[in-house]
């Protein structure tokens, strides 16, 4: 089995047997005859010319005739087999230079070719490839080897080749090709452009790929990775047999139905969720196809009036919101104060700094009162439902230890009051600060789930105040340093087989979905309206790719550079 | 055999030149007659065989460039005349369907 590495220009998965076009530039040997044999080598080229005239008169009356471009192609051909120049200066050559045939026949194309390179006008220039491949066809006939008829294919075959000619591309048995691997070849190349117009998978700019491959070899081209498989094992068989079937799922128009999964065409499923900050947002969580919420805001409870809410209040809120949400999941934050949230009477006033100052799980962990009494509710509640709690803002593993704390002391307070209350409770962590995303591998082993929040995360990270305008420009939660956070996270998550979601902004912006997704990512919460699109997204992407960008992402240069590639990805 | 040569002058009328497809018919009208025809690009000051497809490819010859037309052989006044009307319909791609002749 050889991997071989190539350029992405075509998605999807082909796998079959292999024929192996002739090379272009294929290096004719330099060879003489004596002048005896001057006639005999005279008659060998005007027997191969007889030969490929046919050969295109034939490939003309099988089009038919609406394909005036192919028409315009073999007309082009026809003419320069006729060429009095180029056929002159190849008999000139084989009689004076005394050049055997095929010698003869590739130095006056090259010469040809030389010339017609140097016009400075590309519907001129571009006549090479048809000059190239008239020299193929003759030099095959010559040197006996054999022209691959892609015009007419007995089977469903890949096509390995340099590159496709223009004829080739056009006079194409389509029905039969299975799939594209080229030498040479780029995204603009006529086999790229005519596999994406075919919706077949191609691979091109593949080094060694003729060294490689042998006619009738099994192939596998991998679209997405923009790999080839030579002599695939049983195993990678088995494995693409199953990526090939996942991929010709037909992908769903504009309509996203609540009832589709959300899976990305090679079948990876992923959780949607919406964020809210009072019950009352629930049923449009539901509405727009959400599976639960996955950040409920408490501190929205909070803002706005004389005294915080007692128990009996928050219960009440947190009793309804599960049952609500119902088989989905409730996932309830901890209030988070401070920084753009600000409520004068729980945190200190005049801090010079507020998004770093004292929020969130240092308020509460400070006002123990204020978050008892959260807690409590919160227990009490989650026996009605299927709720999962998380903190915002925790720094690393001591810091979580100390919150714990304050759960399984809530919980101590509720057994003894015998108070009905939920026993067990996943707990969980936001990845808001860099000091968490990178203590992740050590946070996996003590919380339950992650969720992180992207907007402060991108902040803390990049050094960038988002509501400050002179330098809000900066804020990129794609860029490579916060993507390379975000899957230190997933990482550790994967490792330990929690879940990890999104909550930011960023979750439900479908742009950045497919970096997210690669990066690992498969919880999404956002706000209920942007569910459909983050779904539509993921069903239009498959993960291989994404994974490919996410790779991408994290060795590039900057926000921007992310940006251009997310783009690219959004293009394809 | 009675050689006689024909010349006529005529300007580039189709927005793209001379490229693969005006070769093509230039080359279908001069093959039709005995005579060597060949084309002088005044501008480049090059000459191209009118009767070669890539020879008259690389004649480089833009919307507007004045070429000569010079025909040799007994039927050298039909086939001048013929090249040039080639010439001058703009290769069916002009807007109006016509030329300049001069």
């Amino acid at each position: 089995m050889i991997v071989l590495k190539g350029q992405r220009v075509s998605d999807g998965v082909a796998i079959g047997q292999c024929t192996v076009l002739s090379q272009s530039d294929v290096k004719v040997k330099e060879g003489y005859v004596t002048r005896e044999r001057i006639e005999a080598e005279v008659r060998r080229f005007k027997k191969a010319l007889k030969e490929t005239e046919e050969d295109i008169r034939r490939l003309r009356d099988a089009q038919s005739s609406d394909l005036s471009d192919v028409r315009a192609i073999i007309d082009t051909h026809l003419s320069l087999l006729q060429d009095p120049n180029i056929l002159g200066s190849i008999e000139s050559h084989i009689r004076n230079q005394l050049y055997t045939a095929p010698y003869a026949v590739a130095q006056s194309i090259a010469y040809f070719a030389g010339r017609l390179k140097s016009i400075d006008n590309p519907m001129v220039s571009s006549k090479v490839a048809d000059l190239y491949d008239v020299e193929r066809r003759l030099l095959d006939h010559m040197l006996g080897g054999q022209i691959v008829q892609l015009a007419k294919l007995s089977r469903p075959l890949i096509i390995v080749g340099d590159d496709l000619t223009p004829t080739q591309a056009a006079t194409l048995d389509r029905k039969n090709v299975l799939g594209f691997a080229t030498e040479r070849g780029s995204w603009a190349s006529h086999t790229a452009i005519l596999a994406r117009a075919l919706g077949i998978p191609a691979v091109v700019g593949v080094p060694g790929i003729s060294q490689n491959v042998a006619v009738g070899a099994t192939i596998i081209i991998d679209g997405f990775k923009g790999e080839l498989i030579v002599d695939p094992d049983n195993a990678t068989l088995q494995r693409y047999y199953k990526l090939r079937r996942q991929a010709k799922r037909k992908h769903t128009g504009d309509h996203v139905s609540k009832a589709l999964k959300s899976e990305t065409r090679d079948g990876e499923t992923c959780e949607l969720y919406g964020n809210i900050e009072t019950k009352a947002d629930i049923p449009r969580v539901i509405e727009f196809g959400g599976m639960g919420v996955g950040l409920f805001r408490t501190e929205f409870l909070f803002l706005g009036r004389q005294e915080p809410p007692d128990e009996e209040e928050q219960y009440e809120e947190y009793r309804q919101a599960a049952e609500m949400v119902g088989e989905g999941t409730l996932t309830i934050r901890s209030m988070d104060f401070g920084g753009d949230k600000f409520d004068k009477r729980v945190g200190e006033l005049g801090e010079p700094n507020p998004f770093m100052g004292e929020r969130a799980i240092r308020v509460s962990l400070k006002r123990r009162d204020l978050f008892r009494t959260q807690l409590r509710a919160i227990l009490r509640a989650a026996v009605r439902g299927n709720v999962r709690l998380m903190f915002p803002m925790v720094m690393d593993v001591g810091e979580f230890r100390r919150v714990r704390a304050c759960v399984d002391e809530a919980r101590e307070e509720l057994r003894k009051a015998h108070v009905k209350h939920a026993e067990k409770i996943a707990l969980g962590t936001m990845v808001e600060l860099p000091s968490a995303a990178l203590n992740a591998s050590r946070l996996a082993d003590e919380v339950d789930f992650f969720s992180i929040g992207t907007n402060d995360l991108t902040q803390f990270c990049l050094g960038v105040d988002r509501t400050n305008h002179r330098v809000s420009s900066l804020f990129a939660p794609f860029h490579p340093a916060v993507a390379r956070l975000i899957r230190e996270v997933t990482r550790a998550a994967w490792r330990r087989q929690k879940s990890v979601t999104v909550c930011g902004e960023m979750a439900g912006d479908a742009f950045c979905a497919p970096l997210l997704l690669g990066l690992g990512v498969r919880g999404f919460s956002c706000s209920p309206p942007h569910i459909p699109g983050i779904k539509r997204t993921i069903r239009s992407v498959y993960l291989a790719r994404c994974l490919d960008l996410a790779e991408h992402a994290l060795r590039a240069d900057d926000a921007q550079a992310v940006r251009e590639l997310l783009e690219t990805f959004a293009s394809h | 055999m009675l050689v006689t040569e024909a010349v006529r002058f005529v300007t580039v009328p189709n927005p793209q030149g001379i490229h693969a497809r005006p070769c093509f018919q230039v080359v279908q009208a001069a093959n039709k007659y005995r005579a060597d025809v060949s084309i002088e690009n005044s501008r480049e000051g090059t000459i191209a065989n009118a009767k070669s497809m890539v020879d008259l490819l690389t004649l480089n010859a833009p919307l507007g460039t004045r070429l000569k037309i010079i025909a040799r052989g007994e039927d050298a006044v039909a086939a001048a005349t013929e090249v040039e009307r080639v010439v001058a319909s703009g290769f069916g791609e002009m807007s109006d369907g016509r030329g300049e002749v001069q």
